[in-house]
């Protein structure tokens, strides 16, 4: 059933590896070893190793670690005879001459790396399909499905993509900005990049497309649909309905042109990111008799983009890196200004209806938040493990936040099967709870007064008599409450965030009309 | 979650496209907007192309008896369908779960079938559908969800009961009377042939015979009355003031629905009078006297959507000039109770030539309702097992 699919995936599997490591290669070539065109042909060795590996990997009847083990020899096999080949063959001005030590460093290096970056984008994939082949396995397909309900009961996460999505864009956003740079100081390496470049975003439009495909299957079985085996066979019908234009189109219109020349900008990266050479692996030809000086290193190392009458001076270690940490800073820079606007946004209007531009700088701000809070936690474990060490107190794991409300507590003991929650679960609820709270406070206050002896359902019918044209929001607030409290499931982020924003949304339209109200003025008569 | 880093590619993209001279990036933003269009236009045209329409042999079931329902899902698009999933929603009381989930991929330009059994267990008219599709693309990216008017209206006839001892020794004739005047010449029953006289009608000849004998022979007919038979039926809420009223209404219908039978068997005229409530309003329901399997399937059809009423009395129905019976018609009046206005009313149409047969039921027999003596016939209807025993009060 899924030959195919797997089929379609070892392919884009190799282009991704291939081209994200040799983009990688070829970034370091340049920027460090400051030579565009010299080690072209290491790629070819890192094309041929990515598709030994992607070969290696999925034959079924061999272990993984035999796979790689094979794949590695393998290749440095091929690194040593197209080293002794291109020596053989080519002239020796093509490439550097690498000692033996040095291929073997290189290749192994390069080796590592592509296995690195194989077994990362592999591993959706691998537990995706491993799941999906143990269906063959399990008869009764009602254990199947239980089971699939237990592995994934409380984590949606684990099939979600969001982790490989998020690879691939953080290699595409670097490989972009490498590019960016790199062709701004020596455009002539235009082609190489674009090959790689675009060989990468196939790899990771293909590999996305399979891993969806296994996704949706198998949330289908999840929820019991009678998946047919040939589904797979027309969805991949599809991939090549696709591909075709994907290829077509874009090659048919023009590409080959620069929208606007900026000669000073280009120099000026040029100047910023002329690098001196940092390691030099290359066994250096003899020095010309004539006047002494490395002709090759002359020839090869030459500035390309800037105007040979005018010498630019290197910049050294850190100076060379600097338009990328200014950019680098400008961007983070504005995701700072953009997350305090969201931060300011999100407490002014808290109960009131957001745009979605005012969603998206809340969660850039919450996101922000975050990461400030997980740097805070750590800091903060740091400094107690210290004080620990030299005996000033004593180390106390930090307690998970507790409800503090008596009635967020009554309303979270209700719930007897704590034990076998996942924590996740259980601080899902204990948000959830903390927001229903709030609006009993709100509600309490201005509506009608909240018994202890009141279920939240019975609660809020009360409160619906007394405000019935917000009945549907209610209706939808305390659906997705008792959902999360009495399920073991997480929700999904949209009924967490709706049930946020009605909660927000009632809470607003609650203290509005109150104050509406007292602002009214007295009736005289 | 993702939709930053997105954005933050493309704003890469786009400085890359202008700022240098990359062809990549122009192919790789030429390659996001084919992207984008492939599956807008793919989403599109599954959506434009796609119908489903539902199938079935009969829209009438009856009672315990199990029907085929098909669902069509037409594909006319020229790309195939990857994944779709299809709703189909049936009431409880003819399937055994209100939704029915199909998960179907199909090929372009083709059709797939999904069928299931609808089971009627509960007299009464009741529908299945509407069928909602759910799709998304390939990708995640584009979805729709649509529903199509496949709703249906299904009627489960009532249980039908045998009849063991039909009330025949009534005064009527079970529906023939014999008459002596030729106009009334009964052209179903043949009674002997004779030789054909001057003056005879010549649609009469019977040509078989004739071609055989090398004679004209015409066909001699029993001379007969149709008289009928109207089921009266009494679904008044306050003469069902017992315990199980709900089961007691049912037992009525289904007491009604058997002697509609076995006048339909006996190829009998017969009517239908009901007091009752069908969708929610009060109505009479006086069907004509008439025979065959058309009527019969009306009569059973109208039996299947009765509900009792709560505001029209069992003597309302009993107006002469509403029901307009031909004279010699046989009543056949199923009710738990009669009251003193309902019995008059009876009365009344005995003494204009019907002949009333009074069928009784409930959990007790109501001896008040022995009317021999005033010329009616009174029986207790016992249900056992598939059979209506008649019981004589």
């Amino acid at each position: 059933m899924r030959k195919g699919s797997t089929a379609i995936y070892k392919v884009f599997l190799w282009f991704f590896t291939a081209s994200a490591v040799c983009t990688l290669y070829y970034s370091f070539c340049i920027y460090l070893l400051d030579i565009t065109f010299q080690y072209l042909w290491v790629i070819g060795y890192i094309v041929i190793s990515s598709l030994i590996l992607s070969f290696f990997y999925f034959i079924p009847k061999i272990s993984k670690a035999f796979a790689i083990l094979s794949s590695f020899t393998l290749s440095m096999i091929l690194i040593y005879a197209a080293k002794f080949a291109l020596l053989f063959f080519l002239p020796p001005k093509t490439f550097y001459n690498l000692d033996d030590i040095g291929v073997a460093v290189t290749g192994s290096t390069l080796f590592l790396l592509i296995l690195g970056v194989f077994v990362m984008v592999n591993s959706k994939f691998t537990a995706l399909d491993d799941i999906l082949a143990m269906e063959d396995s399990i008869t009764d397909k009602e254990k199947y499905i239980s089971y699939l309900k237990e592995v994934f009961a409380g984590n949606r996460k684990h099939r979600e993509l969001e982790r490989y999505i998020g690879m691939a864009a953080n290699l595409g956003i670097l490989f972009l900005m490498l590019t960016l740079f790199t062709l701004m100081r020596s455009p002539e390496t235009k082609w190489v990049y674009s090959i790689l470049l675009l060989f990468y975003t196939f790899g990771s439009i293909g590999i996305y497309l399979v891993l969806y495909q296994m996704k949706s299957i198998l949330d289908w079985k999840i929820l019991g649909y009678e998946v047919p085996k040939d589904i797979t066979k027309r969805w991949n019908r599809i991939f090549v309905w696709f591909f075709i234009p994907l290829i077509v189109i874009p090659l048919a219109i023009p590409w080959n042109y620069q929208v606007v020349e900026l000669k000073f900008l280009n120099s000026f990266i040029a100047e910023q990111t002329s690098g001196i050479k940092k390691i030099d692996f290359s066994v250096k030809p003899p020095l010309s008799p004539v006047n002494g000086t490395n002709t090759a290193a002359v020839e090869t190392n030459a500035p390309l983009t800037v105007d040979e009458s005018k010498t630019v001076e290197p910049k050294k270690g850190i100076e060379a890196f600097l338009p990328l940490l200014y950019v680098l800073g400008g961007i983070v820079g504005l995701y700072l200004v953009l997350a305090v606007i969201g931060g300011i946004l999100g407490v002014t209007m808290r109960y009131k209806k957001r745009s979605p531009f005012v969603e998206f700088l809340i969660r850039r701000y919450k996101r922000v938040r975050a990461i400030v809070d997980g740097i805070l936690n750590v800091l903060v474990f740091i400094g107690k493990l210290f004080l620990t060490l030299l005996g000033v107190s004593k180390f106390k794991s930090s307690a998970p936040k507790e409800l503090s409300s008596p009635v967020a507590r009554q309303l979270f003991a209700l719930f007897d099967s704590d034990k076998e929650m996942p924590d996740e679960k259980k601080e899902e609820i204990k948000t959830i709870i903390r927001e229903f709270v709030k609006l009993i406070d709100i509600t309490n206050r201005f509506l009608i007064p909240y018994r202890f002896y009141y279920g939240p359902f019975e609660y809020m019918e009360k409160v619906m008599n007394s405000i019935p044209e917000e009945t549907e929001v209610i209706e939808r607030i305390v659906e997705i409450f008792n959902e999360s409290r009495y399920s073991l499931h997480l929700l999904e982020e949209l009924k967490k965030e709706n049930f946020m924003k009605a909660v927000a949304y009632l809470i607003g339209r609650i203290t509005d009309t109150h104050r509406a109200e007292k602002d009214r003025p007295a009736d005289n008569t | 979650m993702k939709t930053g880093k997105l954005v933050l590619i493309g704003f890469i993209l786009l400085l890359n496209f202008i700022l240098v001279d990359f062809p990549a990036a122009k192919i790789i933003i030429a390659m996001a907007f084919v992207i984008g269009l492939f599956a807008y236009f793919y989403t599109r045209g599954v959506k434009k192309e796609l119908s489903v329409k539902r199938y079935m042999d009969t829209e009438k079931v009856f009672m315990g008896l199990s029907e085929d329902t098909a669902l069509v899902l037409n594909n006319g698009f020229f790309l195939p369908i990857h994944a779709i999933i299809m709703h189909d929603t049936a009431d409880l009381n003819i399937s055994v779960q209100q939704m029915h989930y199909f998960f179907m991929s199909v090929d372009p330009l083709e059709t797939s079938l999904s069928n299931y059994q609808l089971y009627g267990r509960k007299r009464g008219k009741y529908h299945v559908g509407p069928t909602r599709i759910k799709f998304t693309d390939f990708m995640g990216i584009n979805s729709f969800s649509l529903e199509y008017d496949t709703v249906k209206d299904i009627i489960v006839f009532p249980n039908i009961y045998l009849i063991t001892n039909m009330p025949f020794k009534s005064l009527q004739p079970y529906g023939s009377i014999r008459n002596n005047l030729r106009i009334f010449e009964d052209p179903t029953l043949i009674i002997g042939l004779k030789e054909y006289q001057y003056g005879d009608e010549i649609k009469k000849i019977n040509w078989k015979v004739s071609a055989k004998y090398d004679k004209f022979y015409i066909n001699t007919y029993q001379p007969a009355i149709s008289a009928g038979s109207m089921i009266v039926l009494n679904l008044y809420d306050d003469d069902y003031s017992f315990r199980s009223r709900e089961y007691y209404t049912e037992h009525a219908i289904e007491i009604t629905a058997s002697f509609v039978r076995q006048l339909f068997i006996y190829r009998q005229e017969v009517a239908l009078a009901a007091n009752c409530t069908i969708d929610r309003e009060d109505t009479k329901v006086i069907s004509e006297i008439n025979k065959g399997e058309a009527h019969f399937t009306r009569l059973l059809t109208q039996l299947s959507v009765m509900e009792s009423t709560k505001n029209m009395p069992f003597q309302n129905l009993l107006d002469p000039s509403a029901l307009n019976l031909k004279w010699g018609t046989c009543m056949y009046v199923i009710t738990p109770r009669l009251n003193e206005a309902s019995l008059y009313k009876l009365l009344e149409f005995r003494r204009s030539g019907h002949n009333i047969t009074i069928v009784n039921f409930g959990p007790e027999i109501v001896k008040d309702l022995s009317l021999w003596n005033v010329g009616f016939q009174s029986f207790f209807a016992e249900i056992e097992g598939n059979l209506i025993n008649l019981l004589r009060i």
